[in-house]
């Protein structure tokens, strides 16, 4: 399989996730609880796809929350892992476009072909992709400028050759 | 397996990254002396750590002869002995990380992209493609300028008042996002023309719509122009000549 029918087939977090969640939440202390049901029912709905226009991300139960962004928009792609991530063979692909947010617009996690995924949305964003080719019909209105203005010309030699006799 | 490699293996640091997408990039690494500022910091944290810890034994040894109950100051003395472990453990830490903060890091130029790489306990890899890039600056401190290096700071377009972007800072989870920055190089004036240059060569602005393409007008119209004016200023002489 190529690698974008590879990518076109992601839709779910690996299980891998789900472990990172529990570990995090036990950061939280005695209050543990509380984003575990989070993560956990975020880490259960949570549904990734990808297509030709660009990534849609959704996830929660009872707040839904759905990102789609094109690929055209993307301006960075940033890599994130920390300790815990990595010993689980994960990282987050932080993605941005030119808005004012400080923080990534979406950021993708539990997958583990992580720079697969960040390789190909590199060949898709802006400024890496080669230019559109959408300059091909525009390029034949020049050359019927360029009769006009000969016509132009021929108008006046015209004119000039009146003049003298 | 050697000290570094057990270490860097128990870290999972990953290798070195690979190459940006477009030609073969160039790759920048932090100069010598940008290990010797990040030590002196390390050196003058550690000091205050010291110093704190000394303050905080000489307290301990004078509240012991006081008549106080006797269960309070043994809890004391179990905070004295976590204090002097974690002082310890900090000193040693940082120093790993410092030396590995500065041997791990990888600043990465090819002709449609910037990529970095930095981080140790976080590790952070930072793509930019060339034709986004809004600005580019370089920054030195007064130590800095003593050991002869700069941090170059490239951004992009959007916003984000992730606080102050402390530049010789450690470079924060919570960095802005639309900023990446070349730390401690001692050619920031060669990176900067660099980066312009491959900037320069991009075609769009960045921020237009993505099939913003400049054709130069075709060899042909330049030709038809140059008749008209031709035969144009003929009329004129024509003219006045009758």
């Amino acid at each position: 399989m190529d690698l974008q029918s590879r990518i076109f087939a992601v839709s779910r977090p690996s299980p891998e996730l789900l472990k990172y969640y529990v570990l995090t939440s036990f950061l939280a202390g005695p209050l543990f609880f509380v984003p575990l049901i989070y993560l956990y029912f975020r880490y259960h709905t949570m549904q990734y796809s990808f297509d030709e226009e660009g990534i849609s991300m959704k996830w929660g139960i009872l707040f839904r929350r759905e990102i789609m962004l094109t690929y055209a928009r993307i301006q960075d792609i940033h890599l994130t892992s920390n300790l815990l991530e990595r010993w689980l063979r994960l990282a987050r692909i932080q993605i941005q476009t030119a808005s004012a947010s400080a923080s990534a617009e979406m950021t993708i996690e539990g997958l583990h072909e992580f720079e697969e995924v960040r390789d190909f949305l590199y060949s898709r964003m802006r400024g890496v992709r080669t230019p559109a080719t959408s300059a091909q019909p525009v390029s034949a209105q020049p050359s019927d400028l360029a009769s006009a203005l000969r016509e132009v010309a021929s108008e006046l030699r015209a004119i000039r050759e009146h003049l003298h006799r | 397996m050697s000290a570094r490699e057990t270490i860097l293996d128990a870290l999972r640091v990953p290798p070195e990254p690979t190459a940006p997408p477009g030609s073969p990039p160039r790759v920048f690494r932090a100069a010598p002396n940008f290990l010797k500022l990040r030590m002196l910091q390390w050196a003058g944290t550690q000091l205050l750590a010291i110093a704190g810890l000394a303050f905080a034994i000489f307290f301990v040894a004078r509240i012991s002869q006081t008549d106080l109950p006797r269960p309070f100051i043994w809890l004391l003395r179990i905070g004295e002995i976590f204090g002097i472990i974690a002082v310890a453990a900090r000193f040693v830490f940082g120093w790993v990380i410092v030396r590995y903060d500065f041997e791990l890091r990888w600043y990465m130029l090819s002709d449609r992209a910037i990529r970095i790489r930095e981080g140790i306990m976080t590790i952070r890899e930072k793509t930019i493609a060339l034709a986004n890039i809004q600005n580019i600056s370089i920054q030195q401190g007064p130590l800095q300028r003593l050991l002869g290096i700069a941090d170059v700071e490239v951004k992009t377009a959007g916003g984000g008042g992730g606080g102050s972007a402390e530049p010789h800072g450690k470079g924060k989870i919570g960095e802005p996002m639309h900023v990446a920055y070349f730390r401690g190089v001692d050619n920031a004036e060669e990176i900067r023309d660099l980066v312009r240059e491959g900037v320069r060569r991009q075609r769009d602005t960045g921020l237009g719509d993505p099939d913003e393409v400049h054709e130069a007008p075709p060899p042909d119209l330049d030709d038809a122009v140059a008749v008209l004016l031709a035969e144009a200023r003929a009329l004129r002489q024509a003219m006045s000549a009758a």
